[in-house]
């Protein structure tokens, strides 16, 4: 404990026994005001949802004393929410870790072992070992690292380039694969290029707001209070809601729908059946600016090959696109009719022809927004087509006030995951591993002889890439999901998971992770500040720096990237995920992972370690390490330049803007690494100087030419794609003995799986534990009254809870909702590993369940 | 992490840092209670301060008491109603606290709230009736009222987003309501504003338990000091005709306006409204405990309960 | 590390002589007197019993009348 926060809680017990005495205290109330003196503030970016307001944090004696929003900061203009409000607090937690933990029998390596604390050295001597045995053993997916959208976007490019170039493995994926890669899919097939066309602006521009599996208020607070503004102060602005069931934003709605899980399908097709049969659609900009493609129906629910719902599947996994004409796709839609869409989602019509009407209405201006009712979805990418395609038929794209708009859940799953591409199939900059040509363009960059990345199907120039193992390369992708069951088969058999606590937010737990985490040859590794779910079922724990305790980097939902400099420093021997992937690269050296003919490419890597070939390179050591000063001349930590002696973020961000400039990809420019740090954040694409809001406009981008209008130019021919997508079931409905549909999700006042939030005593005592939202009518079948104790239970298994049937979210009868923050009630021993084929992201919103009184 | 107050009088100023005037009734009890509390001491300081602590000032009565005056001259101090609660937060009055009398049954809406059973165990044991039997429907209860006492301190009054009093009510947007407002400073946001509705509030003291200020910004009264009252003369119109069903004076004509085709006007609602396109748009215009050990390998040598 | 405040009862004549004893207390420190035999103390040590040590040492201090614990806080 700092000596400041000593002084100010004996000010306050003295005061308390003073008072109690009735005596005066000379100087007491001067104690206690005397608290803001000598405070150094500088501003950073909050570490929690997708939103990114910018947060002032105040340290004094090496340690942050006190916050408050940003007033200078677009976003979030000085507000928070309950999260941002107790941020620092995360940090200060009783329980952190401090040294690198092993489990051990007998001052030995055992699986079963308890935990003992080791040094770093050991600790990374005891990691590579394993590592550089599973890497020769298994190939490429013998070893897998699980990163985080929450990730620094150095933190990610390093570990890019670990994985990728160093150990040869594509077995890198961040946890935004649960989170956003349905979104990601969709504008990849759609636009060619990722992330949203629009900006926060929108949020005062647009007239009509619909959220299609969004609960913003929620989810992202300080976006829906601008939103909630615009409703309260502009004439005749709208907002409707879509769900499955009633949560906090229908309070504000003009038209509140909620529908049967899975038929927003059926519901987006009709949209765009009203606009087509009522001649609204745009023609002009459809001629000019779509083409129309179609998708293969029936490709399964992402499960292992072997469950009977994939072996009936007639198109498993499949998603290439085959061109059709308009009057194809208008017959695709009109099986949609209003009837139709209202039968099957359960919402009477009037309020269907409501929506329909205000994005067919051309004087309208839409944003539509989406979060993870989309994503997580099994026809997740479809499903976000749709909502391209009702934007895209009225033109209602890339201008202010109109637009899709798809916000990302974490503070850096566009900065970090999306744009540095921290998942199996991508390199920075929406290069991908599938092209041999993109890999190149990377080896090229990164100093390294052509052919050291894997491909996708292990080919380059048409050849087989050879491998340490002996084997050829083979193919290389491993999605997360795949990752939990190569771990569970003995497939994989080292894992590493860096900045998120995936024991607990994985699907079906029961079943894939936890046997496959404890597997006997398995090594997993997680770096972490506090001991999670993930670190008691891990056998090497490695604490870490957190947030302000080092410099970083996140980008925003919209575009937006923002910086931050190291505050305090990390308690006991933590380091930054940057320092461990770093400095675990010297524990591994180019001949342990490489084959012989690669190296004759470049001999003189031989001898080397893969730091040096990675980040000693001539590029990312280029900077050298300065002391980090603030325009008011204040003097900042830099613990990871300070240790390797350069300045490091500096140099993995200049190497990595490399691929926004020197390739055929265009429209992923950033600032050079300095202009950050002066500005609250800035939206790329940047170009001499100037940050884009609306991409593809005339005017707006500047990679759209005078005369152009709209050009959407991640497509070769500048034109969007329309792909059409029917309504197809989901994989686990109820039946009579699994009665309910079960829904997951999160609560206001919790992040995620609550490793931090839960330890801070006011969140904690505010929203304690995950209660099971349960339709009344539902409860009173079950002859269960409010705060029962409950069995919620599903094939794979089955967790104890109490029954909330007045709280927050009201769900209609057949569904119910559990948050899963709680580490004392494992909502995803209960979900089914299911996945969108094409995505690969988990559905977490849809299964079967039944509930008993427990 | 622990706060702990030994006196509430301590409690009260240790926000206003006021020193406060000793009564002499008051100085004699807190060397008596020192003095029972000697004995203790070998048990370490926190045992110590045990009898050294008084009840708060702010005690709330069970679902169903009787007005404060009836209630005492009922109640037999029998203690049913405390060991019949299954939350165990009802507690009986100890010697020489203020404004609670000896033997009472009470609890403390920040340390322990009303959990609100459906059932309402506590009632139907009490043998006097000091607990009214009539009481059968826990929403109808009212052991107090919440007041959000701080508007300064209320982070939502400031435009965070916070809620949480809102979100844990039992009778969820009825006794408390959030209402949005523009934020005038921000320009660009809204405030959402918690208010509470006496008619559905029970006095259950979840909120301000939940409150995640150091002290709560929001607080259950007792009824009679939280509620002003509206002159008897005066009736809210909009209240009376919902009641009556329908304008209490002869209903308003219907109006008509010139306007170009297609362009409506909605009188009562939103005004100038274009079916040719949009609406016509104009621009805008005390240290609480958390689950974990302090020490990291507690938790990880638990295991995952109930794991495979 | 823990923080206590307490006040301590005197005879008003005794008072010089109870601050001088209780100055000599480790982590112990007098922040008020009242003039009329009270004296408001605090303690702040990093050990929990050694504050309660200090309180029963104050108790059973030659001159005091009785201690009276306000506020403890530790962590």
């Amino acid at each position: 404990m700092s000596v400041s926060r000593r002084d100010f809680i004996k000010a306050n017990a003295v005061a308390a026994a003073a008072a109690a005495a009735g005596v005066t205290l000379p100087g007491a109330g001067k104690a206690l005001a005397a608290g803001d003196d000598g405070i150094r503030w500088d501003k950073t970016a909050c570490r929690f949802c997708g939103t990114g307001c910018s947060v002032l944090v105040g340290v004094k004696d090496g340690r942050v004393v006190a916050t408050q929003g940003d007033p200078d900061a677009p976003v979030n203009r000085g507000l928070n929410c309950i999260k941002g409000y107790f941020l620092t607090k995360v940090m200060y937690g009783k329980d952190r870790l401090t040294k690198p933990l092993l489990r051990k029998t007998n001052g030995k390596y055992d699986k079963n072992g308890a935990f003992t604390e080791v040094s770093w050295d050991e600790a990374f001597k005891t990691m590579a070992e394993k590592w550089i045995a599973a890497r020769k053993a298994k190939g490429p997916k013998g070893i897998g690292m699980f990163g985080s959208g929450q990730w620094t976007i150095w933190e990610g490019y390093a570990a890019q380039k670990l994985l990728k170039a160093g150990f040869r493995s594509n077995s890198l994926e961040p946890n935004a694969r649960h989170c956003m890669a349905s979104a990601v899919g969709a504008f990849m097939r759609a636009f060619g290029i990722d992330e949203p066309m629009g900006c926060y602006d929108d949020l005062e521009l647009s007239d009509t707001f619909v959220l299609w599996g969004s609960n913003m208020a929620e989810m992202h607070p300080i976006l829906w209070s601008r939103l909630t503004n615009t409703r309260l102060t502009k004439k005749g602005c709208e907002v409707h809601v879509l769900s499955t069931f009633e949560h906090r934003c229908y309070e504000l709605a003009d038209n509140a729908i909620t529908f049967h899980p899975q038929t927003d399908l059926a519901i987006a097709n009709y949209i765009a059946n009203y606009i087509i049969t009522n001649k609204a659609y745009n023609k002009e900009f459809v001629e000019k600016h779509c083409n129309f493609k179609k998708t293969p129906t029936d490709i399964g629910y992402g499960l292992r090959a072997s469950d009977p719902r994939e072996k009936a599947a007639k198109n498993r996994n499949k998603g290439k696109l085959s061109s059709i004409t308009f009057e194809e796709y208008a017959a695709s839609v009109a099986p949609y009719t209003l009837e139709k869409a209202s039968e099957l989602s359960g919402v009477p019509a009037e309020k269907l022809e409501r929506l329909a009407k205000v994005y067919a209405d051309p004087k309208r201006k839409v944003v539509s927004y989406w979060t993870m009712g989309f994503n997580q979805h099994t026809r997740g990418v479809w499903v976000n087509g749709l909502v391209y395609n009702i934007h895209l038929l009225m033109g209602k794209i890339s201008e202010p006030g109109n637009g899709p708009f798809s916000l990302t859940g974490q503070p850096s799953a566009c900065g970090t995951a999306r744009e540095v591409g921290t998942f199996t199939h991508r390199l920075p900059a929406d290069y991908v591993t599938k092209k041999d040509a993109h890999c190149k363009f990377a080896e090229k960059i990164w100093k390294l002889p052509a052919g050291t990345i894997p491909r996708a199907n292990g080919k380059t120039d048409k050849a087989d890439q050879s491998d340490i193992s002996g084997k050829p390369m083979g193919k290389t992708l491993i999605h997360a999901v795949a990752m939990h069951r190569a771990l569970h088969d003995g497939k994989m058999n080292c894992f590493w998971v860096m900045c998120n606590n995936n024991m607990q937010a994985a699907a079906n737990m029961n079943d894939e992770s936890y046997p496959g985490w404890r597997r006997e040859e398995n090594f997993i590794t997680v770096s972490d500040p506090y001991p999670t779910v993930s670190a008691m079922a891990a056998d090497l724990i490695l604490p870490t720096a957190m947030w302000a305790e080092k410099e970083g980097g996140y980008g925003n939902s919209e575009r937006r990237s923002q910086f931050w400099r190291q505050q305090v420093k990390a308690p006991g021997e933590s380091h930054s995920d940057l320092w461990q992937v770093m400095e675990f690269a010297k524990y591994v050296k180019v001949k342990d992972v490489w084959p012989e003919d690669l190296i004759a490419k470049q001999p003189e890597v031989a001898d080397k370690t893969l730091y040096d070939v990675l980040y000693a390179n001539g590029q990312v050591d280029k900077f050298p390490k300065v002391q980090v000063v603030d325009e008011a001349g204040n003097k900042y930590d830099n613990d990871e330049s300070e240790y390797f002696g350069f300045y490091v973020q500096k140099g993995l961000f200049e190497e990595y803007r490399r691929f926004q400039f020197e390739g055929k990809k265009i429209g992923h420019e950033m600032a050079p690494y300095d202009d950050y740090h002066k500005a609250r954040g800035i939206r790329w694409p940047f170009i001499d100087g100037k940050e884009t809001l609306w991409r593809y406009r005339e005017g707006y981008d500047p990679h759209v030419k005078k005369g152009q209008g709209v050009y959407f130019y991640g497509k070769p021919d500048g034109k969007a794609n329309i792909i059409t997508a029917p309504y197809e079931p989901a994989a686990e409905v109820p039946d009579d003995e699994y009665n309910l549909w079960l829904c997951t999700g999160r609560v206001l006042e919790h992040w995620h799986s609550g490793s931090m939030t839960r330890r801070v005593p006011e969140l904690y005592r505010a929203v304690p534990d995950a209660l099971v939202y349960m339709n009344k009518k539902d409860a009173r079948k079950r002859r269960l009254r409010d705060g029962a104790k409950v069995k919620i239970i599903t094939r794979r298994g089955e967790i104890v809870t109490r029954v909330s049937t007045r709280g927050r979210n009201k769900p209609p009868q057949g569904l119910i909702f559990v948050p899963w923050f709680d580490a004392s009630r494992l909502v995803n021993k209960l979900t089914l590993d299911q996945t969108d084929p094409l995505s690969k992201e988990t559905d977490y919103k849809k299964q079967a369940c039944k509930v008993v009184k427990a | 992490m622990q706060h702990r107050f030994m006196s509430e009088k301590a409690g009260h100023t240790f926000k206003a840092s006021k020193p406060r005037k000793l009564s002499r009734r008051k100085f004699l009890t807190d060397i008596a209670r020192t003095a029972c509390g000697v004995g203790f001491f070998g048990l370490g300081v926190g045992i110590y301060s045990k009898p050294a602590s008084s009840l708060p000032a702010l005690a709330l009565r069970p679902p169903g008491a009787l007005p404060e005056e009836a209630f005492l001259a009922a109640c037999t101090r029998c203690g049913l109603c405390v060991r019949d609660c299954p939350y165990d937060i009802l507690k009986l009055a100890e010697l020489g606290a203020d404004n609670v009398a000896t033997g009472t049954p009470y609890f403390t809406a920040r340390t322990g709230p009303c959990e609100m059973c459906e059932d309402i165990p506590c009632v139907p044991v009490c043998p006097t009736g000091a607990l009214s039997h009539e009481l059968t429907d826990i929403n109808k209860s009212r052991m107090g009222l919440a007041v959000l006492v701080d508007q300064e301190s209320c982070i939502a009054f400031l435009g965070l987003r916070c809620e949480v009093c809102f979100n844990v009510c039992p009778v969820r947007d009825q006794a408390i309501r959030i209402e949005p407002r523009p934020n005038l400073r921000s320009g660009h946001h809204a405030l959402f504003i918690p208010v509470v509705y006496s008619e559905a509030c029970t006095g259950c003291g979840l909120c301000e338990k939940a409150c995640i200020l150091e002290e709560a910004a929001i607080k259950v009264l007792p009824m009679r000091v939280a509620r002003g009252e509206l002159g008897q003369h005066y009736r809210l119109g909009w209240e009376q005709k919902d009641k009556a069903g329908g304008s209490l004076v002869a209903p308003d004509t219907e109006h008509k306006f010139n306007l170009p085709e297609g362009v409506k006007y909605d009188y009562y609602g939103r005004g100038l409204v274009d079916e040719r396109g949009a609406a016509i748009t104009m621009p805008g215009t005390g240290e609480a405990a958390t689950p974990f050990s302090s020490n990291p390998l507690d938790t990880l040598n638990r295991g995952i309960r109930e794991a495979k | 590390m823990s923080i206590c405040s307490l006040v301590v009862y005197s005879k008003p004549e005794n008072v010089p002589m109870v601050e001088k004893q209780i100055s000599a207390l480790e982590g112990v420190e007098i922040n008020a007197d009242s003039g009329d035999g009270r004296l408001v103390v605090s303690i702040d040590h990093p050990d929990r019993t050694h504050c309660s040590k200090m309180i029963m040492d104050m108790s059973a201090m030659k001159g005091v009348l009785n201690t009276s614990l306000i506020y403890e806080y530790y962590e």
